[in-house]
């Protein structure tokens, strides 16, 4: 129930589809990240080349996508990722999840690499791979528009890659309802390295519930929970995720210029407000199902318009390359959308090329007469975003990200990345538990795999001192865990600013007719967790690298409320392994994994 | 001795201001400063949007020169010289 219990394998060598039944996994690993984790584990295993066709890719739905549970509109992309090496799962939003779902299918595998680019076209039972030539080339938009007119259906929906997917970029994103993202880890290339350009969908059955009047009444009382709470009732509605610019900047840890100060003066210049008074803000653009419709249009003076800038993509290439221009902000936003590129990394791959060209290890003359990589140069910042979607110049360097670049010049320092990925904005020296979140995260430098600026910073659930040590360990595993939850029933994670683990565990047993105790559900996060975890250990990914970047752990913050910290890993992390009931070395031990059913 | 308030998020677009000065003899607490905000802007509504029953409502966030009053000494925190951030319940990520 809520459940379509069906699988769609489609085989780009072979050229076969099949449908194929969910296996009976769901009621351990639930849906979505967790579910297509696990299959992936089983099926594929650690040790693929991310770029080889014995890499699948998974469109993963969770049980309460394209319900009427609020924001249930989420979709998760599982693979090894290139940019990293771990276990990849990408989440997005907009309406492609659900529509999935209404054409009858929990999820799509994609399984061994075309010999020429095609797409996948679903149309509820009938399914097809078709000839996308002609589509090889084309931005994000040029691709969805050309495909919905073919399709001959303006309410299908679109999940596709621009030219950073075909050209493997390791930032590449996968875009839906062109200007959302499966952002992170690099899942664009891998769907660029199977020649597999698109997917478009269009379903005509919303999926059952098992009661739908105990469903309807449970969805009624959390959506009146979101509508009450300060954050997703009122802050995000208003001013969207940029709201954050100058909480985390008077908070004293908005990373500036690629994290080498933690101030940004100009903030004001580009923050949430700005948006809102300077006009640039149209109006909200919602998710489906979702109550909260953070999501932004906005016409900048130049006549573009487009939808963003988010917060991370605001601070990317805003204070992290120490540009306070909100419109070529926006602009690098929009190209990153056309292209299909990761806003966060690619912005703070060109601010990692600022301190490099700063400090004299990127030369003027590899520029190719371009702009001046130069700290708040906001053309520089609109101009190689351009050449990294194309890999044009040097952008083909950048294309990368920065941790390749930074080490192809001999100095990885200056990547400020974990697990090779880049981490987003909010420097861990102001948050000692998001430093610990940043070093375990199962995909790379994230932050939404155990927001804990939540309560650091923001007081929700409830406020704890961010630089206090104690107790920190266990705050991150409950929100890494409870993470997994949501990303793997098909929420977002927007909701855990007013909803709790009960509401959760009220949703999906409504939804599946389930009997599941809060003890249980969270189990399912920690089950997740774990399989990711031993998933990335045999992949080669060892304990080692549950850190960060050398500047976060020695230099100290220069100015603020912070000022003279650094994080305290050496602390954290050995506390950390053994809440989880790990080896003292980081390893799920045998007993810990047979607790969870994963042996 | 001199303070500024900023203002943020609904809050600034609610009072249509950013921020405000004021030079004050002594020190004076948090609670204080709110009051004298209701005052100024003549607008009970403030209240609402920074308290719930006489505490700081949850999710509201009031810095001194960047340190969260909660970790202070909450609403009796005493105010003497620098910047006085003002955030309702915000959030995003």
């Amino acid at each position: 129930m809520s459940f379509n219990g069906k699988v769609l394998r489609v085989n780009l060598t072979e050229k076969s589809i099949k449908v194929e039944e969910l296996p009976e996994d769901a009621e351990l690993y639930l849906g979505g990240r967790g579910l297509a984790t696990k299959m992936f584990y089983d099926e594929v295993g650690p040790k693929v080349d991310p770029f080889s066709p014995e890499n699948k890719l998974f469109m993963a739905t969770g049980p309460l996508t394209g319900t009427a549970a609020p924001t249930g509109g989420r979709y998760m992309v599982v693979t090894k990722g290139p940019l990293t090496g771990t276990i990849a799962s990408s989440n997005s939003g907009g309406y492609f999840g659900a529509e999935l779902k209404f054409a009858g299918y929990d999820m799509i595998i994609f399984e061994g690499k075309a010999d020429k680019p095609v797409y996948l076209s679903i149309k509820d039972d009938h399914v097809e791979l078709k000839d996308a030539s002609h589509l090889w080339g084309k931005d994000v938009f040029e691709t969805t528009d050309t495909l919905l007119e073919e399709f001959g259906d303006p309410k299908a929906r679109v999940a596709c890659i621009g030219p950073a997917g075909e050209k493997l970029s390791l930032m590449a994103a996968i875009m839906n309802d062109k200007h959302r993202a499966a952002g992170r880890t690099g899942v664009g290339a891998v769907m660029g390295s199977k020649n597999l350009k698109a997917v478009v969908v269009r379903g005509k059955t919303r999926p059952q519930v098992k009661d739908p009047a105990k469903f309807m009444e449970t969805v009624k009382e959390k959506i009146k929970k979101l509508k009450e709470n300060g954050i997703t009732g009122e802050g995000l509605p208003k001013l969207g995720t940029k709201v954050l610019d100058n909480i985390i900047n008077q908070n004293g840890l908005y990373p500036t210029k690629n994290f080498q100060e933690s101030i940004f003066e100009l903030t004001d210049e580009v923050s949430g407000e700005a948006l809102v008074e300077k006009g640039y803000l149209i109006k909200n653009m919602p998710c489906f199902g979702c109550p909260i419709a953070c999501g932004r249009r906005v016409t900048l003076p130049n006549g573009i318009e487009t939808e963003g800038p988010e917060y991370e993509t605001g601070w990317a290439f805003g204070a992290n390359c120490g540009v306070s221009d909100l419109i070529a902000i926006t602009e690098a936003n929009h190209l990153c959308n056309q292209y299909g590129l990761d806003t966060i990394s690619t912005g703070a791959t060109i601010a990692a090329a600022m301190e490099m060209y700063e400090k004299g290890l990127i030369k003027k003359e590899e520029l190719n007469n371009g702009p001046e990589l130069k700290f708040g140069n906001s053309e520089a910042v609109v101009y190689y975003t351009k050449q990294i979607g194309l890999r044009e110049g040097i952008g083909d360097k950048l294309a990368d990200g920065s941790y390749r670049l930074a080490e192809s010049y001999g100095h990885v320092e200056y990547s400020m990345t974990v697990k090779k990925q880049e981490i987003p904005a909010y420097d861990p020296r102001g948050a000692q538990g998001h430093g610990l979140e940043y070093a375990t995260s199962n995909r790379g430098g994230c932050h939404v795999r155990g927001y804990m600026i939540s309560p650091e910073i923001l007081g929700a659930p409830e406020k704890i001192d961010p630089q206090a040590l104690e107790g920190k360990a266990e705050w991150v595993k409950t929100f890494q865990d409870l993470t997994a939850v949501i990303d793997s029933a098909g929420l977002c994670l927007f909701t855990s600013f007013a909803l709790g683990l009960d509401d959760y565990k009220d949703l999906i047993n409504a939804a599946l007719g389930w009997n599941l105790s809060a003890e249980e559900t969270l189990k399912i996060g920690e089950r997740v967790w774990n399989l990711e975890r031993k998933f990335n250990l045999e992949a080669g990914i060892d304990p080692s690298q549950d850190t960060l970047p050398k500047r976060l752990l020695e230099e100290p913050v220069k100015e603020g409320p912070n000022k003279g910290q650094v994080v305290h890993l050496e602390v954290l992390l050995p506390k950390y392994y053994e809440v989880r009931g790990w080896s003292k070395e980081g390893i799920p031990t045998d007993e810990k994994l047979k607790e969870l059913n994963i042996l | 001795m001199k303070i500024e308030v900023k203002f943020f998020a609904t809050l600034r677009l609610y009072l249509g201001v950013a921020s405000i000065n004021l030079e004050c003899e002594e020190p004076i607490t948090v609670r204080e400063l709110i009051e004298y905000l209701v005052n100024k802007f003549n607008d009970k509504k403030i209240k609402e949007y920074l308290l719930e029953d006489g505490k700081i409502r949850v999710g509201t966030m009031i810095l001194i020169n960047g340190k969260n009053i909660i970790h202070l000494d909450g609403l009796d925190t005493q105010i003497e010289e620098g910047i006085i951030s003002i955030f309702p319940p915000a959030g995003g990520g």
